[in-house]
């Protein structure tokens, strides 16, 4: 994870300390006298959209702030694609129903979590949960991505009778994404709401975002139903493996290129590795098959 | 919590029971978060890199199993 210059965004307060040099994670563990200000929070998960906010917010006084609606939903947006891309991943594998019962229950933890503790949700160590569900998907998706490149290299046409995925892994493949991303839309909506005394404004821009990004998913279900199982498990473990090595690459102080925009180049450069794997194994499938008929030729 | 502990007992032999994956993992995290620093803007392909190798020998063990 890159660090950003804090003086770049006219939002910066003037008390903040210096970056320190490793990056999101440090910065929330190291800042001295405690926990990190709300402002800190929402800039160092989503500098972007603090700096739109910014100009968004020049002038304008209404009961809905717009500032800070469009900077929640510009964050939360961000946060809930990952999400919904995980639980399709899941959904893809073993069905719905296990992927949509794993987003209501991290749904409900968060809701319950969000309730209970408000504001005080901001002292929770990000960083170690990121790293937690980092190491869990990737352990997912390494698995899921090894099978499926096996079985495209070397069981190609029998895609179409491939066993279905187990539902308690796609319950907890969803669990774990939802918790992590909804964990990160609730601290931007609280950071949100601490700043600028915007809780509702900044409400109401998640709640758009996560509206928006229903509708797509409900749109995208159609076209993955026909793709065969072998080909999405192959792109399941492709993406789940792509999250989970940039998330615990973050908790463990790895600064990644292009900060969260990484996880493309991870995926671009995990399908490419893995698809010349497939590759590999169909030719070497072919030269053991054209041998065999020499033989019995 | 029945329920629970036996998903994390599922869990746990799903890990365990393919413990190569595992441990290569926990091995190449370690790896790559002893050397993050001095790796420098490295750190990241190094991470990418080792995760392939995992995933290109276990392959290849299955091809050599089959």
């Amino acid at each position: 994870m890159e660090e950003r210059p804090l003086a770049t965004g006219p939002a910066a307060a003037p008390g903040d300390p210096k970056p320190a040099q490793t990056g999101r994670t440090a910065n929330f563990r190291t800042r001295p006298g405690g926990s990190p200000s709300p402002e800190r929070v929402i800039r160092l998960l989503h500098p972007e959209t603090v700096r739109i906010s910014s100009v968004a917010t020049g002038g304008v006084r209404s009961r809905l702030n717009w500032g800070f609606a469009t900077t929640a939903f510009g964050g939360s947006l961000v946060e809930f694609v990952e999400a919904a891309i995980i639980v399709v991943a899941a959904a893809a594998t073993a069905g719905w129903a296990p992927a949509l019962y794993g987003t209501l229950a991290a749904t409900g933890i968060l809701v319950v979590a969000t309730g209970g503790l408000g504001f005080a949700l901001l002292q929770l160590p990000i960083a170690v949960l990121r790293g937690v569900i980092g190491a869990l998907l990737l352990l997912f998706g390494v698995k899921w991505l090894t099978k499926a490149t096996y079985r495209l290299g070397t069981r190609w046409h029998h895609a179409s009778v491939e066993e279905p995925g187990d539902p308690r892994l796609a319950f907890a493949t969803a669990f774990n994404g939802v918790l992590l991303e909804g964990a990160e839309v609730v601290f931007i909506v609280l950071a949100l709401g601490a700043t600028g005394k915007a809780l509702g404004s900044a409400v109401i821009g998640a709640v758009v975002a996560v509206a928006v990004v229903i509708a797509g998913t409900v749109v995208a279900r159609g076209p993955l139903s026909r793709i065969p199982d072998v080909v999405l498990k192959f792109i399941v473990g492709i993406m789940l493996t792509s999250f989970g090595t940039l998330w615990l690459g973050e908790a463990l102080g790895i600064r990644w290129w292009g900060s969260d925009a990484s996880v493309l180049w991870l995926a671009i450069g995990n399908l490419a590795l893995n698809w010349l794997a497939v590759a590999v194994l169909r030719r070497g499938r072919g030269i053991a098959a054209g041998a065999a008929q020499k033989v019995s030729a | 919590m029945k329920a629970i502990a036996s998903f994390g007992l599922y869990l746990w032999r799903f890990f365990v029971g393919d413990s190569f994956q595992l441990w290569a993992l926990v091995v190449c995290f370690a790896v790559v978060g002893l050397l993050a620093h001095p790796l420098g803007a490295l750190d990241g392909l190094v991470a990418f890199v080792l995760v392939t190798a995992v995933i290109w020998i276990d392959v290849w063990r299955r091809a050599r199993a089959a």
